[in-house]
């Protein structure tokens, strides 16, 4: 009896629960930063600002959605770590192996602290740099295809990447020019794809496009 | 407007040796190759656990191509690139993806686009017919619970919370980095309080075996 009413209460307390925080706009009010909420995803900082960080994410739609977002990418990251997603060479010694993942690791969670502490990505490139011209959001199938962006200073070479929807690379191809021309065929009919433009460079300073969506549609 | 003869990777691969050089000579991009190869088997990971967490579509897509692009720039530029992409930890991708991550909330709040929150992620339960009577005595009885919340301990009310937005016990524990003892005692001393102030109003849970 007691556990059928404890069932009951819990039930009823976490539909109240559930309408009031629904019926909040998901848009409006405070929120708590992306990196505070990263740091109770990550366990890391002060108990007590995990605390008042996870009191506004459980009340607050937008956030724990923001909450649930970065959990499911951290849970992603343990578990590709947990599978060994990334297989080290096999000419490399254990030791060799050690110290570079160490090197790496302490050099990757500098570089990840320092950009999460300092706010704005830093990064020697970035996406946007290249502005993509044609084509748009759609192009018909039978036709070439042309791709163009504008020249972005100081560019010997670009890599032009089209990708299929689940991220793998239905064409690419390296070029001086600012164009690049498809024949017909090599892109199906009532597909998405995406593409962007990077640079080819020796240098530091890296630029790429951004992504754009592109449909090829029947005539 | 030149036309350029296109290459793709899946013919790189089953080409013979002479054609796959004619190929190679205009795909001199060995890293991209490289870089597909390492998403490949993290990208399924990242799209099979996100689904689990109703994740599907643009946002992966998004998080997964602001992988690539930050491994780009990170390793692009490098000599033997393809070598070193090889050689990264996969605890390096997993805080490259979280830092990602977090770029791509900081983008989407800058365009003031809570693209991530759809009307499909209301708890079932709390949509249906009602009438306007049942709406606001349901809306005042939520403020009850809400006013009975704030009126706990500080400690005690992200626990209340989570537990009432439908996460295990094991979760908050795990969350908080505390022992299932402590989070049991904190979660239960919670509700406790939180029944007897909304007692102390009036509210009563019935059963109908009561």
């Amino acid at each position: 009896m007691d556990n059928q009413r404890d069932l009951t209460e819990t039930m009823r307390m976490r539909n109240l629960y559930a309408h009031r925080m629904w019926s909040k706009s998901a848009g409006v009010g405070d929120h708590v930063t992306p990196e505070a909420i990263l740091a109770v995803v990550m366990r890391e900082g002060p108990e007590a600002e995990r605390l008042a960080t996870l009191e506004h994410v459980m009340s607050c739609p937008a956030c724990h959605r923001e909450y649930e977002w970065l959990k499911a990418v951290d849970e992603a990251g343990l578990e590709a770590s947990a599978e060994g997603a990334v297989r080290r060479p096999w000419w490399r010694g254990r030791a060799l192996a050690l110290a570079a993942s160490l090197v790496m690791a302490v050099g990757a969670a500098l570089a990840v602290s320092s950009v999460l502490r300092s706010g704005p990505e830093r990064v020697r490139g970035a996406s946007g740099d290249i502005e993509l011209l044609t084509p748009g959001a759609s192009a018909t199938v039978g036709t070439p295809l042309a791709f163009s962006w504008r020249a972005a200073s100081g560019v010997s070479r670009y890599v032009l990447e089209v990708q299929r929807a689940d991220g793998s690379i239905a064409l690419a191809d390296t070029t001086a020019d600012t164009t690049a021309t498809i024949a017909p065929g090599r892109l199906q009919p009532d597909t998405a794809y995406r593409w962007w433009v990077r640079e080819v460079t020796d240098g530091a300073e890296p630029r790429s496009s951004a992504l754009r969506d592109l449909r090829i549609t029947s005539r | 407007m030149g036309t350029v003869a296109e290459v793709a990777w899946g013919d790189l691969r089953a080409s013979s040796p002479g054609r796959r050089l004619a190929l190679m000579s205009t795909a001199s991009d060995p890293f991209s190759p490289a870089l597909e190869r390492l998403l490949d088997k993290f990208g399924g990971i990242v799209r099979r656990v996100c689904w689990q967490y109703h994740f599907t579509g643009a946002d992966v897509d998004e998080l997964l191509q602001e992988v690539r692009i930050r491994l780009w720039h990170a390793h692009g530029a490098q000599e033997r690139a393809h070598e070193a992409l090889a050689a990264i930890p996969a605890s390096y991708l997993h805080r490259t993806a979280l830092s990602a991550a977090v770029d791509l909330l900081r983008r989407r709040r800058a365009r003031r686009a809570d693209e991530m929150v759809s009307i499909d992620d209301e708890p079932d339960g709390i949509a249906g017919p009602a009438g306007p009577d049942t709406v606001l005595a349901e809306s005042e009885l939520a403020e009850q619970v809400e006013r009975a919340i704030q009126s706990i301990q500080p400690s005690r009310r992200p626990v209340v919370r989570m537990h009432l937005m439908g996460h295990s016990r094991e979760e908050i524990a795990r969350t908080l980095g505390w022992s299932d003892s402590k989070t049991r005692n904190l979660l239960y001393r919670g509700l406790a309080d939180v029944r007897e102030r909304l007692l102390a109003e009036g509210v009563r849970w019935t059963t109908s075996e009561t």
